[in-house]
């Protein structure tokens, strides 16, 4: 019997807390995905993963930007997810660098992402112009 | 007088004999009666008869005459009346004619007063529909001139100092 994705996300959650060595278990939660035929759910299961340590106060996020981010703009994050989460035991930040937000930063968490970037508000200009047409 | 002449029939001086005489009266008076009710009578009722079918005749004549006077005017009349009704129908049918005439063009003018109506929403419509494309076009040209030229302009530096702004303006409200 399969079990549950929440299930899997709260073991593997729980073991990457407890871990020394959190390469090996992704190594191992890979390898339980590809025997069990669950590759797709990998994307689900990361933000479940993440939902998870979450709970735990370790909060994971993904600064998606044009540029390198500065100290300065880290820090700027940093400050912006404890006013967030203000029980966070820990909040590690993963840069991406992609080119199309232009500018400014966007803050991914696991259920919500904070939208800063110049496309977004192009986007939404764009959005609102189309929308007064109907 | 009979006395004067007896005697000239008795003497037989004039040649005449008063029994010849008689007898010869008696039969011509036979002669008389047998021409009169044989020949006579029947003569006279056929030229009776004759004369009454001449008169019955030119009687039917006059009235036939009389009938066919009667018939020409009643034909005349008929042709008269027949001629004013032909020419009430005719006028009527003129009448008729106009108003359909009428009613036809006043229909075309309506519908063509409504072709362009229609015509004239349809222009306004398309006009709207374009100048909203236009707009849209505008908008996604302005956009995408506004990407590109932020997209060269901002450096690393610059991000920073947006994002930094970015957030103090979040703490601020």
């Amino acid at each position: 019997m399969r079990a549950p994705r929440s299930r899997v996300a709260n073991v593997l959650a729980d073991k990457l807390v407890h871990t020394d060595n959190p390469k090996k278990i992704i190594k191992e939660a890979a390898a339980y995905l590809i025997s069990e035929h669950r590759t797709r759910d990998v994307h689900s299961l990361l933000r479940d993963i993440r939902g998870d340590l979450e709970k735990q106060g370790i909060i994971n996020v993904t600064a998606v930007s044009a540029f390198k981010l500065s100290p300065r703009a880290l820090l700027d994050i940093r400050n912006s997810i404890k006013k967030l989460y203000p029980h966070a035991k820990k909040i590690i930040i993963y840069e991406q660098i992609d080119k199309d937000v232009v500018s400014g930063v966007r803050i991914e968490l696991a259920n919500s992402q904070l939208d800063l970037t110049v496309k977004s508000k192009i986007d939404k200009f764009k959005q609102l112009t189309n929308q007064e047409e109907y | 007088m009979i006395t004067n002449i007896q005697p000239l029939f008795a003497s037989g001086l004039l040649g005449l004999n008063l029994k010849d005489f008689i007898v010869q009266l008696i039969s011509f008076a036979i002669v008389v009666i047998v021409l009169i009710k044989w020949a006579v009578n029947p003569i006279v009722k056929v030229l009776n008869n004759r004369k009454e079918l001449i008169e019955n005749g030119v009687k039917l004549g006059q009235e036939m005459e009389m009938a066919k006077s009667k018939l020409e005017q009643e034909i005349a009349n008929e042709l008269h009346k027949a001629r004013t009704e032909a020419d009430r129908i005719i006028s009527e049918s003129q009448q008729e004619g106009r108003k359909l005439i009428k009613a036809a063009e006043e229909d075309a003018k309506s519908k063509a007063a409504s072709l362009i109506a229609k015509a004239g929403d349809q222009i306004g419509q398309d006009m709207i529909m374009a100048r909203k494309r236009l707009e849209k076009d505008i908008v996604s040209l302005v956009s995408n001139a506004t990407e590109a030229i932020i997209g060269e302009k901002v450096d690393a530096k610059k991000d920073s100092e947006l994002i930094d702004k970015t957030f103090k303006a979040r703490e601020a409200e």
